[in-house]
């Protein structure tokens, strides 16, 4: 095995001479034997990517040859063979054996990849590395891995595919983005966001992209593989690579449609009904305080808010790709619709986006790579409350007897709701409209200078245009004062990224060395304006039909980094690989500009090693590394002391000292080091397993000053916190055999995090949570919930004192906050798996997390032991109770009218265990036979159904343990593609 | 590759590196550096506006911590906003609106320091006026937090107060002074401001007239009931304000505060600009729904309307707009229960009598004062209550939403108000006060007098002083007198628990809902006071908490 590896290696590295030689011996042999016979063929690997140097030989014979770059050979056998068997090995690929028929002369071969390869490509953003030479931590997911649920951004698509990677999706609203988070909080003030670089280009945020375009993304995790992109990068980052046409003189078209219907997902959770709610009244302890209109003809009104508000909507996606090699160009081509109804009523979102992508080569030397993507994206919003639906009393009726919404806040309309607010109303008439217009523009190119030296230009400028308008009508009650109200907001952020990159490579006999230096500047413009007028016609939606302007808004903020970055890998023998960087980051955020982050790291290929000879073991490699990344502060000019000019008094200008100004603020770092094992084994089985920690010092801590300093904070870098966790990546093909495939993906990933030095060590609250040396970063703060006192069902909760003895209280101001559980999961990850079978294909993806303690702060209303008597209450989850004079042992107390002493204020009492296991995507489709799909004049055919969401395994007592208020929607899409 | 396209490529590579190599540099543009200002006049008044901007941001806060304590109001309904503790006592340690009120209290007094200490006193006229400001601004604010989060100055001027704090510097961070220690600085900090401001621009900016009123008010509270006098007259007598007369006094808070001849100091909202989204997040909001503006939740309290209702033709009665059913004829006798709910029962209009629709039942009836007659109605067990008769109101959560307008409409927006930080009505009742505590109820009752003529109250509701309504004291007078008076603009806890008397709050209201209400408050109770609040107890750590 190793010996055949390092011969694959000898062979591609005298390639060239090989490819001589080939062309000479053909010629030769052409020249003298007139009667043997020409076999001419092609080589591709399944994906239609021709295979350079593949190596044919002919069975029992010594005759050989190898592909050219396209992929071609020639080869001219004694005409004595009739039937002869080519052998052909490629790296990468399966070795495949063909017998030619008598008198075949032209042979086409696709060539399966082999698993997991060690000369599989990995992009590592500034460079692209063989993973035998990889020394860092890299999760990749290619661009079919990628797609799953219905989604038109990347971003949501990436929950359970990567270890270490935490997705937790915001809403269930359509086109919203989740956070993620990779490898643990490290920071207080500063984002948690991942830095995203689409195509070699750093971004300022989220890019907006179409999934199909999507080749691969690779996650780079530790130290290694970010140190390179420096003060943005403790957080981890996102390369996106966009696809590309393959293969020599191809043209691919491929149409795809995907229709489906998304349904309001409830969980568990359930509302009162008018009857449920009557009971719940009856049951308070203080039917005196109940007012005089509480009667049992009550019952008789029975509204499902939830019913009114929810829908079944629709998404469709579509997507038109072409990809195409002719000459010295190559062109990839998308467009794409996306459309999604919300399941709350009312919101439409839908993007259209196109993209193209070339790469023409000049001349043999350079090559112009210019890309753009456009998208276009609407959302049209007359959504329901959601606030409303859960809380608006089954007693108020929505319509009046001639269907119209009433008006509860109109003289003489019965309303109990205590909001009184039928949002149906207002919504009558009012909404809210946006618009997004990105384009992302790429001016690229390269220039090989030689085999060794080459220029990369990368040069790219985002835009990203965000207009808004909100409408009131003036028969709302919203807009009855003003006579109507049309507000119009405009945000535009242009992003602009040069880097200009010298790169080196050489093979010197087993010596093999990569190297980059590069110069780098990006800098970032936010301009908005907001602008609002009133008094407006019905119907009006433009300014100029504004009676009178009454506010308008508007700034830019700025900020700019500049950057000079070095790397190089030397490996030895495919044995050894070390890599090591440095990059120096100027940025506009400080008043010293400059700071510098390195890593260096290592990789043993064990399996490469003459003694190691183990048939079961594939490959065994380790990797080690260490290095610093940076975070970069939220606040763009933290340094200065500032008076900020944004406020008036009666009209005239006026100045307020705002900020307290820190002239040595710089970058929170992350030292990090990882240690990572990849094993395959039995060619069938790859696990890799990684161990981290990340320590994280200079937090940029907004230090709480007290109010008598005259400010309420000031940035300074103090306080760290350390991530430690392990990961693990394993695949599995169960089944490995020409008919049927099954595959079996895990990832898991499990983070530690505490806060190792706060300021002054002094806690710092952050809401109903805390920070607090040697607790998690996300440590909840709150009263501890004593459960009922089971004498009278009141609440209880603990006093704890300074020696940390607890009695109970029955009062709460006097219950003790206490530090206690966080809502860092213990771990997360997600289980896929992929069965094939002839033309069917099954594929499962699931993600679950695990001991992320949720606060579910609705409780706090609709969970309330009456003290929000007229809102709606949920009914309560299986296993609660309330106290009653026959039930003692009762998780919930005795219902008062006003509520029963504060027990509905914050407390441990609405934390709730947020763990969940969702089999996000279950997906069934069937390729149409190669002969069918002939007969019809294409390429291939497949036709899917889709399911998302489908099933939620959680104890949580809401609607979704991730989004907490807007369900993530169930969905059912039917798809249909067809390349040609 | 020819050398010309290496040349192209080098020009190329050329404009990249110019688009790189700009400064790195980069400043906000909404916002100056120290360096920006130089000390010209125009700074020097763009800062102090900040400061009058920055206490238009806290009014919320600053009005509620005040005035929600108090038995002027009534909440409609439970609520996640702290606003709730402020109004049931059952005091938080984080209360939003009291940590808003401190935070930015002390914000404003460091910025009030900050020109103190960078202007010098007598560079001109119009500087001295501007310095003269901040030191009224930094008295006003460290009267209203000592009353706020220490006991009244009555009840013993060594209870722990708040911090002085008179310095612009960031790391003095001083401990709580005493109740008298700050009321010392509060009075150096007026006499600075007396003796500095000369020049009169307006009422919505501090002047001498204010800083004598604020003298005045502090000393009432310190009973030194002479100075109070004293400071009471100088702005009566100043000439240049003067009460409103009784036909435009039921619209005081619609004028523009400039065009109000009898304010003396009010923080100016601007129409428009101070009134967004519709004015939902200013004063009024809470106390009424004006043209679909407004919560409406929080309404006049049952006692404060038995008070003012004596006299209809009190044009006080005018600040409060109950909220009538349209389209209904039906006509209420509405009383308050045993379990201090209202109670509204239809009633039948047949000549001066009133009968109930339901059983055909008369209404007792009385003549009072007006000549008019107040009715009763007699419960089962012979229990008899005065009625309110009222056309049928629209009811949130059981209450009638008698709408309090005092904190609305002016020019005309909905929510939009100029809180009053001084006015010349309160002179009056502060000497009135200070006489009632002297001994000479003449004095006292006629300046009760004087408030109650202007507000309409006919002349057989005024008071005679050598014939004071059996069971009252010229001082109770004083007292009902500024609650009728100022309500809703932040007096009455104050008054209340200075004067060391109880709060009762036995009357409609969802303080009284859940189980263990707090339905009376002694004046000695720990729970008058707020909490210090806690952000600032974990970042000041010399901080010591209240009871």
């Amino acid at each position: 095995m190793t010996k055949n590896q390092k011969l694959a290696n000898h062979k591609t590295r005298w390639y060239w001479m090989r490819l001589i030689a080939t062309v000479v011996i053909a010629v030769i042999f052409s020249a003298a034997h007139a009667q043997e016979k020409t076999i001419e063929g092609v080589i591709k690997g399944k994906d239609g990517e021709p295979v350079a140097a593949a190596s044919i030989s002919v069975k029992d014979t010594k005759i050989g040859t190898a592909t050219d770059a396209e992929g071609k050979f020639r080869l001219t056998l004694p005409a004595s063979l009739e039937k002869p068997v080519l052998v052909v090995s490629a790296l990468n690929f399966q070795t495949a054996e063909v017998r030619l028929g008598a008198g075949q002369q032209t042979v086409e071969l696709a060539l399966d990849r082999k698993e997991k390869s060690m000369d599989e490509i990995i992009v590592t953003g500034y460079t692209n590395q063989k993973k035998g030479n990889v020394t860092g931590s890299v999760g990749v997911v290619s661009g079919k891995q990628l797609m799953d649920v219905a989604s038109p951004n990347v971003s949501n698509l990436l929950q359970g595919k990567v270890a270490g990677v935490e997705v937790v999706n915001a809403s269930g609203r359509p086109g919203s983005t989740p956070a993620i988070t990779i490898r643990g909080r490290s920071t207080i003030n500063s984002t948690t966001a991942p830095l995203w670089v689409v195509d070699g280009a750093i971004m300022s945020t989220e890019p907006v992209l179409n999934p199909a375009d999507i080749e691969s993304m690779s996650v780079l995790k530790d130290a290694s593989s970010a140190a390179l992109y420096g003060s943005r990068a403790a957080n981890g980052v996102i390369v996106v690579t966009t696809k590309m046409a393959k293969g020599a003189d191809r043209s691919d078209f491929s149409v795809s449609g995907k229709l489906g219907v998304t349904q309001f997902s409830m969980g568990k959770f359930k509302l009162m009904n008018s009857d449920q709610i009557y009971d719940y009244w009856k049951s308070f302890a203080n039917q005196n305080a109940i007012p005089a209109y509480f009667n049992e003809s009550l019952k008789q009104r029975n509204t499902n808010w939830l019913d009114i508000g929810s829908q079944n909507a629709l998404t469709q996606d579509y997507n038109l790709s072409y990809s195409g090699v002719s000459g010295r160009a190559k062109i990839y081509s998308g467009i794409n619709f996306y459309d999604e109804g919300g399941t709350v009523k009312g919101y439409k979102y839908n993007r259209v986006s196109g993209r193209l992508n070339v790469d023409y080569k000049l001349t043999n030397k350079l090559t112009f790579k210019p890309k753009v993507a456009v998208s276009f994206a609407k959302t049209d919003s007359t959504e329901h409350s959601i606030y409303d639906m859960y809380r608006n009393m089954p007693w108020d009726l929505p319509y009046d007897s001639a269907g119209r919404p009433v008006n509860a806040r109109a003289s003489g309309v019965t309303w109990y709701g205590r909001d009184l607010n039928n949002y149906l109303y207002d919504l009558q008439w009012n909404f809210t409209r946006g618009q997004t217009l990105s384009i992302n523009s790429s001016a690229d190119f390269q220039y090989d200078f030689n085999e060794h030296f080459s220029f990369k230009s990368t040069n790219n400028i985002t835009y990203r245009a965000d207009n808004g308008l909100g409408y009131i009508d003036p028969r709302s009650n919203a807009g009855l004062a003003d006579i109507g109200r049309i507000s119009n907001t405009a945000g535009r952020a242009t992003s602009r990224f040069t880097n200009q990159m010298l790169t080196y490579k050489t093979d010197i006999g087993e010596h093999s060395i990569n190297a980059l230096a590069a110069y780098e500047y990006n800098d970032y413009t936010y301009n908005t304006n907001i602008s609002t007028g009133k008094g407006i016609v019905p119907g009006v939606t433009v300014l100029n039909g504004a009676a009178t302007p009454i506010a308008a808004s508007g700034n830019i903020t700025q900020y700019a980094f500049r950057s000079y970055l070095f790397n190089a890998a030397y490996s030895y023998s495919n044995r050894y690989s070390l890599q090591g960087s440095v990059r120096s980051d100027g940025s506009s955020r400080f008043s010293k500009k400059y700071g510098t982050f390195y890593s260096i790291g290592g990789a043993w290929n064990v399996h490469n090693e003459s003694f190691f000879n183990v048939a079961a073991i594939n490959y065994l490699r380790v990797r080690a590394n260490y290095g610093g990344t940076g975070n970069t502060p939220s606040d763009y000019y933290g340094y200065y002391d500032l008076f900020g000019l944004s406020t008036q008094y009666n009209g005239s200008p006026s100045a307020f000292p705002t900020a307290l100004g820190n002239k040595t603020l710089s970058w929170e770092k992350t030292y990090s080091t990882d240690a990572g094992v990849e094993i395959g084994l039995f060619d069938r089985l790859n696990l890799t397993v990684d161990l981290y920690r990340r320590n994280t010092s200079d937090l940029v801590y907004a230090v709480a000053l007290p109010s008598v300093s005259g400010y309420v904070q000031q940035l300074q870098n103090i306080g760290a916190v350390v991530n430690k966790g392990i990961e693990a990546t394993l695949s599995y093909a169960i089944i490995k055999s020409s008919k049927v495939q099954w595959n079996l993906d895990v990832t898991i990933g499990s983070n530690k995090n505490h806060v190792t030095e706060l300021y002054k060590g002094q806690s710092q609250l952050n809401g109903n949570q805390v920070y607090k040396e040697g607790y998690d970063i996300n440590t909840w703060y709150l009263p501890v919930w004593a459960g009922v006192n089971p004498d009278n069902g009141n609440p209880q909760w603990e006093v704890a004192d300074a020696s940390g003895n607890k009695t109970l209280t029955g009062t709460y101001s006097a219950a003790t906050l206490q530090a206690g559980a966080a809502a860092t999961p213990k771990y997360f990850g997600g289980i896929n798996t992929n069965v094939s079978w002839a033309g069917l294909s099954l594929r499962v993806n699931t993600a679950f997390r695990k001991g992320s303690m949720i606060y579910y702060a609705d409780r706090e209303t609709f969970d309330a032991d009456g003290a929000y008597p007229t809102y709606n209450s949920m009914v309560l989850k299986s296993g609660w109770s309330r106290w009653t004079p026959e039930n003692h042992n009762a998780t919930h107390p005795l219902a008062y009218y006003g509520g029963n002493n504060n027990s509905n204020k914050p407390s441990t009492r609405y934390l709730e265990d947020g763990s969940f296991f969702r089999i996000r995507n279950i997906t069934l489709g069937y390729s149409l036979p190669a002969y069918v799909v002939q007969k019809l004049k294409s390429k291939n055919i497949q036709a899917n159904i889709s399911f998302d969401n489908l099933l939620t395994l959680t104890k949580f007592s809401g609607l979704d343990p991730e989004t907490i208020a807007y369900p993530q929607p169930k969905r059912i899409m039917f798809g249909l593609s067809i390349g040609f | 590759m020819t050398f010309h396209s290496i040349n192209k490529l080098a020009t190329i590579g050329a404009m990249l590196l110019t688009m790189g190599c700009s400064k790195l540099d980069r400043k906000p543009f909404d916002a100056l550096t120290p360096e920006d200002f130089n000390t010209s006049e125009g700074s020097l008044q763009a800062v102090t506006n900040g400061n009058y901007a920055r206490l238009k941001t806290m009014a919320l806060g600053w009005h509620r911590v005040m005035e929600f304590p108090s038995d002027n109001v009534s909440l409609s309904g439970t609520t996640t906003s702290h606003l709730f503790y402020l109004y049931n006592y059952q005091r938080i340690p984080n209360n939003s609106f009291a940590t808003s009120f401190w935070s930015n209290s002390y914000q404003v007094i460091v910025s009030n320091s900050k020109i103190i200490e960078s202007v010098p006193e007598g560079s001109s006229k119009e500087n001295d006026q501007l310095l003269g400001e901040n030191y009224f601004l930094r008295a006003y604010l460290h009267f209203t937090l000592v009353n706020v989060f220490g006991r009244p100055y009555s009840q013993g001027a060594d209870n722990l107060g708040v911090p002085i704090k008179l310095d612009g510097d960031p790391n003095n961070q001083p401990a709580r002074s005493k109740v008298g220690e700050v009321y010392n600085a509060v009075l150096a900090d007026l006499d600075k401001a007396e003796s500095l401001m000369t020049v009169f621009k307006s009422n919505i900016y501090a002047s001498r007239e204010a800083a004598w009123a604020l003298k005045a008010r502090v000393y009432l509270y310190m009973e030194n009931n002479e100075k109070a006098i004293e400071y009471a007259e100088k702005v009566i007598n100043s000439g240049r304000f003067s009460l409103l007369p009784t036909s435009q006094f039921g619209q005081y808070p619609t004028f523009k505060p400039e065009s109000n001849n009898e304010t003396i100091l009010a923080i100016k909202f601007i129409p428009d600009a101070d009134h967004p989204s519709n004015g939902i997040g200013n004063i009024g909001s809470l106390y009424s729904v004006i043209n679909g503006s407004g919560y409406g939740e929080m309404y006049a309290s049952k006692p404060y309307l038995d008070l003012v209702r004596k006299f209809p033709a009190d044009v006080r009665n005018k600040f409060i707009e109950p909220d009538y059913k349209t389209g209904s004829s039906v006509i209420w006798a509405m009383y308050v229960n045993e379990n201090y709910q209202y109670v509204n029962v239809p009633v039948t209009k047949a000549g001066d009598d009133y009968k109930i629709t339901a059983t055909g039942e008369t209404l007792d009836k009385e003549i009072n004062v007006n000549g008019a007659y107040d009715y009763y109605i007699v419960l089962a067990g012979g229990v008899r209550k005065k009625v309110i008769i009222e056309k049928e109101m629209n009811l949130r959560n059981g209450y009638p939403k008698f709408f309090i307008t005092k904190c609305s409409r002016q020019e005309g927006q909905p929510q939009l108000w100029s809180p009053i930080v001084a006015r010349l009505g309160e002179m009056y009742l502060i000497r009135a006060e200070a006489y009632a505590k002297l001994g000479d109820d003449a004095k006292a009752i006629a300046d009760v007098n004087v408030i109650r003529a202007r507000a309409g109250v006919p002349d057989y509701g005024l008071y005679d002083a050598s014939a004071l309504p059996a069971g009252k004291t010229a001082l109770d007078l004083v007292l009902e007198e500024r609650q009728l008076e100022l309500a809703w603009e932040g007096h009455r806890k104050f008054d209340v628990y200075r004067n060391k008397r109880d709060m009762d709050r036995r009357y409609p209201g969802t303080h009284l809902s859940g189980n263990s209400p707090i339905s009376f408050i002694k004046w000695d109770d720990a729970f008058i006071v707020e909490f210090i609040p806690q952000s600032q107890m974990l970042s000041q750590p010399n901080l010591v908490q209240n009871p």
